[in-house]
């Protein structure tokens, strides 16, 4: 018994980490009809960007494979973590003034190219930078494994999976209810129509960039303390992350989210039974559920009324 | 209030507007009539800004406004009713409404009072005010339109085809609503393929073909016109 219930708990932290990025792609998708395929280079980044600050909180050297644990006691890991995701969203905005805003709405698809090119540039910028090594990233929690009904759980496993579901909740509350919200609503609906409104429309198309990147950043920084910080770490957990939201269906924000925890458990729960199977009946499972849903498990067929 | 100047507007490589020159003065309502495809929509795209002239001129208020964004216009007093009415679907009547006075950045209260004004004139709005639009009829949609562009406070109101698709009572209605936007004072541009209803209530009309205006006069000697007539009256030279 404890056991699934350890496997489910991990599964749903990193099905929050596949959620926040999962998410990041739904609110470029929805707003500009484009995608960040440099997303994984965002989430490596986010953290090392983290580690850097941890470091450079406590006063450390730069050039280390461990960030010593007291590096992120206290306020430093939330810092870090705020500090990775504003730097990430800053990329994002790069990312969408060099890379995507020239090709959007154009039609055709140099957007996929440009993007994914700008993440080769990022990695090899951070490789020059950080250096190819993984580093090992302290939870400010501590690593000392706690139980609950039995089951052994990672502190840094709850850590992420509360942060996922709080910036969740405040993203979802913030869409629903707040005028920027609405607007970004109305810019997914349609930008020209959006524009009539008197909404900025390129301005809500740069957030909407800043916010799915700074997720990213964030994710990086949140998962790094369980997968290690690598700048090759980025790729599988954007993979992942897009199948959750094509699974969820990209024009769906809480589809993407639900899609992330389902991927996770699922994977978590493959990995119990056979770990070298994992990613062979996930994938193969995604490949089934579009065969019978294209749009998703939660995606909408458009309704519009002429 | 709204000058063209020989303006043209294109589609890559396909005209859709020659070298159209229009006034519109304060506080009229002026029709522009014309078959399918003829350019009307496209001219009301290009005054909105939703589409960059290839050339000529915009101007608005004694300013060219020919380069300027589309939310940049509706700031200055622009507002379009678009074709085909377009409301947001997944949002709620109250939602669309407070959306057309997005960039008024008005307070809870002062949209709450505007929305109040729409619904006085849009009495059917009030009993929607919390359902999606997607479940409102044609007709609900095409006033939830109006009241949209009129939240942003207009000076210059541009209606595609309010009358498209819907029935002759909700079409009267629609059309009673425009007469007495006319008396609180805002100018309009009206856009239709129903002429003999967009002329009876114009001030002044062009007629449109083939992106060109061919025709221009008051309201009513268009009305009378033969070949107006004939064109888009749907009644025959010999029956006249
Ligand atoms: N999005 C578009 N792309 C290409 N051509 C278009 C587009 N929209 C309209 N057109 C063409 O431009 C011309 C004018 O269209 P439009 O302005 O919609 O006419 P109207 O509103 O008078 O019916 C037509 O020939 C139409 O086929
Ligand atoms: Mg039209």
């Amino acid at each position: 018994m404890d056991v699934y219930l350890q496997t489910l708990l991990s599964g749903l932290a990193i099905g929050g980490v596949y959620a926040l990025i999962a998410l990041g792609f739904s609110i470029t998708f929805t707003t500009t009809k484009t995608l960040n395929f440099a997303q994984g280079e965002f989430i490596a980044f986010g953290a090392f960007i983290g580690v850097t600050m941890l470091l450079l909180f406590s006063g450390l050297a730069s050039t280390t494979t461990a960030v010593p644990s007291e590096a992120a006691s206290a306020w430093r890991y939330p810092a870090a973590v705020i500090a990775a995701g504003a730097v990430a969203g800053l990329m994002g905005v790069l990312i969408f003034l060099l890379a995507v805003r020239p090709f959007a709405g154009k039609g055709g698809m140099n957007w996929v190219m440009s993007t994914l090119g700008f993440g080769v540039m990022l990695q090899s910028i951070g490789l020059a930078v950080w250096g190819p090594a993984p580093v090992m990233v302290p939870s400010p929690l501590g690593d000392d494994v706690l139980r609950i009904a039995g089951a052994g759980v990672r502190p840094q496993e709850l850590l992420v999976l509360a942060c996922a579901i709080l910036i969740m909740v405040a993203l979802d509350l913030v869409m629903r209810r707040s005028r920027i919200g609405k607007a970004m609503m109305a810019v997914a609906h349609s930008p020209q129509i959006a524009s009539l409104m008197g909404i900025n429309v390129g301005l809500v198309m740069i957030g909407a960039f800043a916010l799915s990147s700074g997720l990213a950043g964030v994710a990086g920084v949140l998962i790094a303390p369980i997968a290690s910080a690598s700048l090759f770490m980025g790729i599988g957990f954007a993979l992942k992350a897009f199948s959750a939201a094509i699974i969820g269906g990209l024009n769906n924000p809480r589809g993407c989210i639900y899609g992330g925890f389902i991927l996770g458990v699922l994977e978590s729960a493959v990995g119990l039974w056979q770990a070298q199977w994992r990613e062979i009946v996930v994938f193969g499972l995604i490949i089934l559920v579009l065969a019978f849903r294209p749009a998703g498990l939660f995606g909408q067929a458009a309704v519009d009324k002429v | 209030m709204l000058k063209l100047k020989d303006v043209n507007l294109a589609y890559g490589p396909i005209a859709a507007v020659r070298k159209v020159s229009i006034d519109v003065e304060a506080g009229e309502v002026v029709a522009i009539v014309g078959g399918n495809g003829a350019g009307k929509s496209t001219l009301l795209k290009g005054i909105a800004g939703l589409m960059p002239v290839s050339s000529g001129q915009i101007i608005f208020d004694g300013e060219e406004i020919s380069r300027l964004a589309p939310h940049k216009r509706v700031a200055r007093g622009i507002a379009l009713s678009p074709e085909g009415r377009q409301v947001f679907p997944d949002q709620t009547v109250y939602d669309n409404l407070t959306l057309g006075a997005y960039f008024r950045r008005l307070s809870n209260d002062a949209l709450d009072a505007e929305v109040e004004e729409q619904f006085t004139l849009f009495p059917r709005l009030r009993e929607r005010r919390d359902q999606l639009a997607v479940t409102l009829s044609g007709g609900e949609q095409q006033m939830l339109a109006i009241a949209r562009a009129l939240m942003g406070k207009p000076r210059l109101l541009l209606l595609d085809e309010p009358s498209l698709g819907l029935a002759p009572k909700i079409i009267q209605e629609i059309f009673g609503i425009i007469v007495s936007l006319r008396k609180s004072g805002i100018t309009i541009l009206l856009v239709e393929q129903m002429a003999n209803m967009a002329l009876a209530i114009a001030d002044r009309a062009y007629v449109l073909e083939t992106g060109s205006v061919t025709l221009s006069g008051t309201g009513q000697q268009l009305l009378h016109d033969p070949k107006v007539r004939a064109a888009y009256l749907g009644i025959s030279h010999s029956a006249a």
